[in-house]
């Protein structure tokens, strides 16, 4: 075998053999996904469910819904928004991690392990959240194995404990429209 | 070629190269410093990457699923083979780097063949400085492995042999590099065209072996980009879909629609407000408007802030003294591109680099019309064409003689430093 054909198999070999999934666990899954946030969140998209991403909501929108958008008809947006493909949706996910207020308060999160249930190929993990300045909350984590590659992916996140004082974290402990729409509104309205 | 006798060559070839590595580090240091996807389409961009990491193709009708493979099948290895502890944004940044600094390695040597290897490397060594290639190589994206092709596809076009006989021999790898040009940006696709006509005019006095040698150049290349460009079509239903993606791809439209100016006017072609020098951000007063006042400082400043804050005083000062500085690069460009026009023999070899400048110039052209917006008057669109503006740059230093010459590769080196300082990501803070 020449040396080139060697370099090739080798070369393969690494790419597409040696390539590990984080998601062999639940908790290695929530894991990750603490570690990548506004870290590196390119890595965060395999850790993730399409469900995960049509509950967190946060897209963008077309020319034409921005412009629909622009003359005040700001439903149709929302519509479209809510109906967006999947692409749209990880979109707003990897946008939303590049600001640098998100990274600041993401840096200041304290993540305390919690209780993690298991059931076949699904799994709940619920875990503490916290900073210097703010209450703790909870943050639990519906995960399930996919058949196909036996990767634990995040189904969907549900918060309790959130308010007015801790909801920046807890936008960006899982960024979603609505919370981002919380977080526009007046204080006095909270 | 011009080849002047001078003791101090060496020097200022060492410096220039020096000035070359330091580039490099600071690019480097770049893609760990600068944050996550603020890089110019990240998102979009990361997106194709993770279709590819998954084992997949993108969307063709996803935002920018219209992109050609290469860069992120690319991306996806690295994914797969670096460890966790490289982000994979920086590893996506470091190939951009890597690739746009291979595209100057191509053009160092190849403008040798027009200029004194101290000219080469200082020619080099500012382009390797130069805003619009330091932040194009600090960012993920495709431009510079299309540079990276491009360049090295154009090279080959400076040295087409006369010899009947090796006409295919060298034409082949030729048309592959285009080929790879076109899988890694659309823009490539002007590369496949400018090969093909350098062929044909290179043997024109040779009728079949010029038809041969074209069709050689159509054929490879058209075979190689079929399934991609083919599947785009198909997908969509459009040609448009090569250069801009199906329907639903503009999904960026909640920016991009917003974007000023929203329509244009020949006036804006014309028009070069004084900000262009003294405060190079869209922001300014009549920036928003002007093409060449845009095209310019996004060359020799980041005119769209979209690396450098242009929030900051201290950046806003020295993205000004980058941009005031351009001028000396931007004449002695003027000049040697004159020059080559004017001794069109003696240059004959940079006939068909010029030529795809001249074509992407006015492709770019007609985008900013078709696509009234700020962010479409953007510089990097011109990476491809980094050997013939090189080699307009090195021509123009050539021009220089005696004490201007000393005084032109030491400004321009001193530039290069500095605008490699500027564009050190964090130094503000």
């Amino acid at each position: 075998m020449s040396a080139w054909r060697r370099c090739a198999f080798l070369l393969a070999f690494v790419a597409f053999g040696c390539g590990v999934p984080d998601q062999q666990t639940p908790t290695a899954t929530v894991d990750a996904y603490f570690r990548d946030l506004a870290r590196d969140p390119i890595r965060s998209l395999p850790l993730l469910a399409p469900a995960f991403h049509r509950q967190h909501g946060l897209g963008v929108v077309t020319a034409a819904e921005a412009q629909r958008l622009a003359r005040g008809e700001a439903g149709n947006a929302e519509n479209a928004v809510d109906v967006a493909s999947v692409d749209r949706l990880q979109l707003g996910w990897l946008a939303v991690q590049s600001r640098d207020s998100f990274r600041a308060l993401r840096d200041r999160i304290r993540v305390t392990p919690g209780v993690v249930t298991e059931d076949g190929a699904n799994a709940v993990i619920v875990v503490q959240l916290q900073t210097d300045d703010a209450p703790a909350f909870a943050q639990r984590f519906a995960l399930s194995r996919a058949a196909l590659d036996g990767a634990w992916r995040i189904e969907s996140v549900e918060q309790q404990g959130v308010v007015a004082e801790n909801r920046a974290t807890a936008f960006v402990a899982h960024p979603s429209e609505s919370t981002r729409r919380q977080l526009a509104q007046p204080m006095s309205t909270h | 070629m011009s080849v002047v006798p001078d003791p101090n060559e060496r020097a200022w070839t060492l410096a220039a190269m020096a000035l070359v590595c330091a580039a490099f580090v600071v690019r480097i240091h770049n893609a760990f410093a600068y944050p996550p996807l603020l890089d110019f389409d990240a998102a979009p961009h990361a997106l194709n990457v993770f279709a590819f990491y998954q084992g997949g193709l993108p969307d063709p009708k996803s935002w920018s699923g219209f992109h050609p493979p290469l860069y992120f099948a690319f991306g996806a290895l690295l994914w797969r083979i670096l460890p966790d502890a490289i982000p994979v944004h920086v590893a996506l940044r470091l190939l951009s780097a890597t690739a746009g600094f291979a595209a100057l390695w191509i053009a160092w040597r190849a403008l040798r063949r027009f200029v004194s290897p101290a000219d080469a490397a200082v020619t080099a060594a500012l382009v390797a400085g130069a805003p619009v290639f330091a932040i194009a190589t600090s960012m993920l994206g495709n431009e510079t492995t299309c540079a990276l092709f491009a360049t090295a596809a154009l090279a080959r076009l400076c040295a087409i042999p006369n010899e009947r006989a090796r006409a295919l021999s060298h034409a082949w790898p030729t048309a592959l590099l285009a080929a790879l040009a076109a899988l890694s940006k659309s823009t490539g696709l002007g590369v496949i065209a400018v090969v093909a006509l350098a062929y044909g005019h290179a043997f024109r006095r040779d009728r079949p072996t010029a038809l041969r040698v074209t069709l050689l150049c159509v054929a490879l290349p058209a075979l190689l980009i079929a399934p991609h460009y083919g599947r785009l079509a198909v997908a969509t239903g459009s040609l448009r879909a090569v250069i801009g993606g199906g329907a639903p791809s503009d999904a960026a439209g909640s920016e991009m629609a917003a974007q000023p100016p929203g329509e244009r006017h020949l006036a804006d072609y014309v028009l070069l407000p004084s900000a262009t020098f003294f405060a190079p951000f869209v922001q300014a007063p009549d920036m928003v408007r002007s093409v060449p006042g845009l095209l310019y400082a996004t060359t020799w400043a980041d005119g769209h802030g979209q690396f450098l804050p242009a929030t900051s005083r201290g950046v806003v000062t020295a993205a000004a003294l980058c941009s005031l500085f351009g001028l000396v690069p931007t004449g002695l460009m003027i000049a040697g591109a004159i020059r080559i026009e004017r001794r069109r023999r003696a240059y004959a070899a940079a006939f068909a680099p010029m030529l795809f400048a001249a074509l992407l110039v006015a492709a770019l052209l007609v985008q900013t019309w078709v696509v009234p917006r700020y962010s479409a008057v953007k510089a990097s669109y011109l990476l491809p064409a980094l050997l013939p503006f090189a080699i307009a740059l090195a021509v123009g230093v050539g021009v220089t003689r005696g004490m201007l010459r000393t005084f032109v590769r030491a400004f321009l080196l001193l530039f290069s430093a500095f605008a490699t300082g500027v564009t050190w990501y964090g130094w503000w803070t």
